[in-house]
């Protein structure tokens, strides 16, 4: 019986290893991983195979939050949770590549919609488990916070006051989780902006648009446009992990 | 794609980018928010909200313009732009990173916040400053 134990763990560790050197590969080597993108003729091969990085991607987030969704009540089996979530991840991620083609558009840079969602998951969607990763403590006080909530039965108004104080208390003395989410995000926010310059340069040379155009396009969008998408895509992510979570975990809240 | 490799060119024009957006956060959002806030504060309109909104405005909206002027001048290496590029992140810096803040005298925002942003305002010019040693590269202009 053991034996049959290695064997399902060995086949599972080498799906696994096999999905991380892809994705690792991938996010090592953006530039290259989008010229090949760029490279394929045919517009719906090179959304399929943008997708499909996203896909990896996304299974790699999964494992990053893996022991946060346990720990929370929330098992690898739960189709119902992680289903409806990669769904809205995916529809932000095209308003996002939608907003950034607009943009374009508005400074008057003829991309198509294919490319743009090709540079989007090449240089940024790619990123997510990275993005997991230094975010998780802010994940885990925030899957506290929801889980007392839900344990509460707060109606809205008294969930959003709930998380303002609890913002305002962390703030005021601040903890472990505290330091170490914001010291997280301020390092995240070089590689963002690293991400978005290399967007705008490889539009400006695929389009031979002018530096200037494409990069105020891209801050553009990433600045004013994508906020509001990135808004809107949270309300659904927030409400599915709401119904999903323990309400047992609320004991894990800090402060 | 060959300045697409070069670290430094590519951290000048991270630092572009990141000008860029606060430009658009200071034009756009910051009002937008104050507003919001305002609003939730006092709900119906008040003539002392709507002047303190104007005066802020006033303030900012030209403040982001200034900056994303800036950054148009660091994407293309003006130096020029850049010099005052460096002067106004390292102001920026010291002002809101690390001057004396009534707020936080008051109980307000926490200073390893504004630290933190102060730090990474010194840093942002430090790399701009980088930027007078690397021309943009682009082929089409």
């Amino acid at each position: 019986m053991s034996s049959g134990v290695f064997e399902e763990l060995k086949s599972v560790l080498v799906s696994v290893g096999t999905l991380l050197v892809e994705w690792f590969l991938a996010a090592l080597h953006p530039v290259k991983k989008c010229r090949s993108f760029l490279a394929i003729k045919s517009e719906p091969e090179r959304i399929r195979r943008a997708l499909r990085l996203w896909l990896d991607s996304f299974l790699v987030s999964l494992v990053v939050y893996l022991p946060l969704y346990v720990y929370y009540g929330i098992g690898l089996k739960s189709l119902e949770f992680h289903l409806p979530i990669f769904l809205f991840l995916t529809m932000g991620m095209i308003g996002s590549g939608f907003c950034l083609w607009l943009s374009l558009r508005i400074y008057s840079i003829r991309a198509t919609f294919p490319d743009v969602i090709a540079i989007y998951v090449a240089y940024v969607m790619c990123y997510q488990p990275l993005l997991n990763l230094f975010s998780y403590l802010v994940y885990f006080r925030f899957f506290g916070i929801l889980a007392t909530v839900k344990a509460q039965g707060m109606d809205l108004g008294q969930a959003a006051s709930f998380f303002v104080a609890q913002s305002v208390a962390s703030s005021n003395g601040p903890d472990f989780i505290y330091i170490g989410s914001r010291l997280s995000s301020w390092i995240f926010l070089p590689f963002s902006c690293a991400c978005s310059a290399l967007i705008a340069r490889t539009i400006a040379e695929r389009y031979s648009a002018p530096r200037k155009r494409s990069f105020s396009a891209v801050v553009f969008a990433t600045t004013v446009l994508v906020p509001i998408v990135i808004a809107v895509q949270w309300v659904p992510i927030v409400f599915t992990e709401y119904v999903f979570i323990s309400a047992k975990s609320s004991a894990a809240l800090p402060n | 794609m060959k300045d697409s490799t070069d670290i430094v060119s590519l951290a000048v024009d991270s630092v572009g980018i990141f000008v860029g957006m606060l430009g658009w956060g200071f034009a756009v959002w910051a009002p937008l928010i104050l507003a919001f806030v305002l609003f939730c504060m006092v709900k119906v309109p008040a003539m002392t909200s709507v002047v303190l909104l104007i005066i802020v405005s006033a303030v900012m909206v030209p403040s982001g313009l200034l900056l994303r002027w800036l950054s148009s001048g660091i994407i293309e290496r003006g130096w020029a732009r850049i010099v005052l590029s460096v002067s106004i992140l390292v102001l920026l810096g010291i002002r809101l990173g690390f001057a004396y803040s009534p707020t936080e005298v008051r109980g307000g925002g926490p200073a390893f916040d504004r630290h933190l942003l102060g730090v990474a305002l010194f840093f942002a010019a430090a790399v701009v400053a980088l930027g007078l040693t690397r021309p943009a590269e682009c082929p089409h202009e």
